[in-house]
């Protein structure tokens, strides 16, 4: 007995010993390396408010005051112009923090990457704590720019600090799908749905897959006559944001009762987390059916049309839309022209989506209808009192990633699943960054 | 004379400073405690005036209409964990009176049992989630939850048509994960008790399970309760496995194969998307809930702990 017990302690104390020595490089790596990690990124935030209150306000007022406004502009149309494609133009050094949702982590982590690529002085960190906790921290102030799928609503953006005016930039889309389990259908076959139908299912007011309602739109499939398992996201998302805004708007009684939400009361359902957890939910249960994000659908060709399959879902045209990337640009395109239009400047944004907009009013007849738009929030006057920001470098490298993640970045999402902006709202959303000042200095000009 | 009390002084010196060092320590703990719970007050201040008391015995959870209430979460809790403990503590037990007791001639083989089993509680939760849910949720569902209510559905805790996300299999997954803390703990303990107690019972003519169930279990029986508490702690406060495979569905049923919620797995599902200040209060009184649903457990363990050494010392 006392033979065993040495042997226990002596191998926990070497256990203990080595988890001590690995904890301590791998702090030391991560202390002398700041890279893209999540752990690194909340250690630069912090850096980053701490040194804004000691710091930012003599070197931001001696800058204003001695830069005069020939000199801001020409750093500015030389950034805008030249400096991703060529390397000679280098922004200065500077670490810049955002904060926000998980939908567009993928892509983000992808524009982390290219845009150090081009401005190795830069140092962009993306923590993606989710989109309220985006904009929480975008309104403390303590990151330069926060990220959210949904725009503020009213009670959040009366929290922002007063005099303060946040900006909304779409960066990129995504696409929301029905996406199902049912045995012995082909991977070819795809499921018609309606939002009305969609948001019957998910109200608990059809229960199986055979109902009159769903026979009517798939004439030519034989339905089985399982209950239908209805399964969602069971943490709050994006995702979830944009379907139900779908379902409030082509259903009176979810609107009235459920709304549109990213952590909605569902009637019914299993909530699984994640992506990856609706998927894993879908794939063991046969006959269930829940929303999938576009991004995760193209990404998993092992699963989508193997285990599971997606469905088709009727546009205002009344044409059935099996959602690709083009027809989510498509949706982007109208939904910045028809219907509310887009808000300009410091106009609030709450409320607007392109649902909305093309749910109602759409010419184009093979739009997605349920695409949403994911936003880079960043105040319009930065300076060191709210925003925090401790240098114009930092505010210029800032304002130039947004710009870069809405121009050049807008191709490096085709292969993970994110739909390209389409010209017209790279444009107003150029409009939009060229608003941004920091101690009164234009950042970036005009498109 | 003169050299012992240099000595001696020497030795009150470093007393002192060994002292102040240790008591930092100790009161750092009391202090990040104290300030952890006031945070938590402070934080969910807002929900506490706006709802009040009723915010515990309310059963609808809706951020998009600022309705919120505790009790699905409190439930799905208390259910979990009351199956992690049901399930685990045997096994727990029987692993930890096969290392001490049967497999006291192979120390080699109680030894790598032994390591393996607190390796076991080294593998991270989410992990377990993952496993869950692609692995165990459906062989479960199929093998196990559906003959059940095929043939028990009258019953009303097996009444619902199992998908394998429920409170019966997040109770499974919690067994597993508390089988490591608790069989470890349980297993120091019977290895303290005395071989003399032992030895006493053979020197009677007892059969190696009435010298276990009458002298081993009950002389190590606090130390095997403490177990059971830290196993409860860990199944009482565990959140990512459980948030895979509860279902997260805020309703409250009799039935085990029905979809619950449990506090950990609200907190983490929805604190990053808090759409409005009371919103956010109303998430962080739920971990003050949680902090307190914890805080309770403990001290009811250790009054149930202080009961039954007294006990065994009465008998003794």
């Amino acid at each position: 007995m006392n033979l065993y017990k040495t042997g226990t302690s002596g191998t926990t104390i070497a256990l203990v010993v080595v988890l001590v020595v690995v904890v301590i490089a791998a702090g030391a790596y991560i202390a002398l390396n700041p890279g893209g990690t999540t752990t690194t990124t909340i250690t630069n935030t912090s850096v980053a408010t701490t040194t804004a209150t000691s710091t930012a306000t003599s070197t931001a007022t001696s800058t204003a005051t001695s830069t005069a406004t020939s000199t801001a502009t020409s750093i500015a149309t030389s950034t805008l112009t030249s400096t991703y494609t060529s390397t000679s133009t280098l922004l200065q050094t500077a670490t810049v923090a955002g904060a926000g949702g998980t939908l567009v982590f993928p892509l983000m982590s992808t524009w982390l990457y290219t845009f150090n690529q081009l401005q190795p002085n830069v140092q962009v960190n993306y923590a993606s704590v989710g989109s309220g906790a985006g904009i929480t921290d975008i309104t403390k102030g303590t990151v330069n720019f926060g990220e959210s799928d949904a725009p503020l609503t009213s009670a959040q953006y009366s929290a922002l600090p007063s005099g303060s005016t946040l900006l909304t930039v779409p960066i990129s889309a995504s696409g929301v799908v029905p996406a199902y389990n049912i045995p012995g259908f082909p991977a070819t076959t795809h499921l018609n749905f309606t939002g009305d139908v969609l948001a019957k299912i998910f109200l608990g007011q059809i229960t199986t897959w055979n109902d009159p309602a769903i026979a009517a739109l798939n004439p030519k499939v034989t339905l089985p006559s399982n209950a239908i398992v209805v399964i969602h996201r069971s943490d709050g998302s994006g995702t979830m944001y944009a379907y139900t805004n779908f379902l409030s708007d082509s259903n009176a009684q979810w609107k009235s009762q459920v709304g549109t939400s990213t952590t909605p009361n569902w009637p019914v359902g299993t909530g699984c987390k994640g992506n990856e957890g609706v998927a894993g939910c879908i794939e063991n249960n046969q006959y269930s059916l829940g929303p999938l994000e576009i991004a995760y659908v193209l990404t998993n060709s092992n699963l989508i049309g193997v285990s599971i399959n997606y469905g088709a879902v009727q546009n205002h045209a009344g044409n059935f839309i099996l959602a690709s990337l083009s027809d989510i640009t498509l949706a982007m395109k109208a939904g910045v022209t028809q219907g509310t239009p887009v808000p300009q400047g410091s106009t609030p944004w709450t409320g607007w989506s392109i649902i909305n907009n093309v749910y109602n009013d759409s010419t184009d007849t093979g739009i997605y209808p349920i695409t949403t738009f994911t936003y880079a929030l960043v105040y319009e006057s930065l300076s060191a009192s709210y925003t925090g920001f401790t240098s114009q470098a930092q505010a210029t490298a800032t304002v130039s990633f947004i710009w870069y993640c809405v121009n050049q970045g807008q191709t490096a999402g085709a292969n993970i699943g994110y739909a390209a902006l389409p010209a017209n709202v790279v444009a107003s959303d150029d409009t939009t960054l060229s608003l941004v000042t920091y101690n009164g200095l234009t950042l970036l000009s005009g498109s | 004379m003169n050299p012992n009390k240099r000595i001696r002084k020497r030795g009150i010196g470093g007393d002192q400073i060994l002292k102040g060092m240790v008591a930092a320590a100790a009161i750092s703990i009391v202090a990040l405690l104290i300030a952890l719970a006031i945070e938590l007050t402070n934080g969910a201040s807002l929900s506490l005036t706006t709802y009040g008391l009723p915010f515990l015995f309310s059963t609808t959870w809706d951020p998009n209409h600022n309705i919120y209430g505790a009790l699905p979460f409190i439930y799905g809790t208390l259910v979990t964990s009351a199956i992690a403990l049901l399930i685990g503590l045997p096994v727990s037990l029987g692993v930890a009176i096969f290392l001490s007791e049967k497999a006291k001639g192979h120390r080699l083989a109680a030894y790598v049992l032994g390591t393996l089993v607190e390796l076991l509680a080294a593998v991270p939760s989410v992990i377990f989630g993952l496993w869950g849910l692609f692995v165990l949720s459906p062989n479960l569902r199929t093998y196990v939850e559906a003959p059940l209510h095929k043939y028990l559905g009258f019953l009303p805790i097996f009444s619902t048509t199992p998908i394998g996300l429920d409170y019966f299999i997040a109770g499974i997954i919690l067994a597993i994960m508390i089988i490591p803390t608790v069989s470890a703990v349980s297993r120091d303990v019977l290895n303290a008790v005395p071989n003399s107690q032992r030895e006493a019972m053979y020197s009677l003519g007892a059969t190696q399970w009435e010298v276990i169930r009458k002298s081993v279990l009950p002389y190590a029986r606090s130390g095997i309760f403490g177990a059971t508490i830290l196993g409860l702690g860990r199944a009482v406060g565990e959140t990512m496995a459980v948030t895979f495979i509860i279902g997260n569905s805020p309703a409250i049923s009799a039935s085990l194969f029905a979809q619950g919620y449990t506090l950990s797995a609200l907190i983490v599902n929805q604190v990053g998307e808090s759409t409005s200040p009371l919103n956010a209060s109303a998430i962080v009184e739920i971990a003050l809930i949680l902090f307190g649903l914890a805080f309770v457990i403990n001290v009811f363990a250790r009054l149930f702990v202080v009961r039954l050494t007294r006990g065994a010392r009465f008998r003794a």
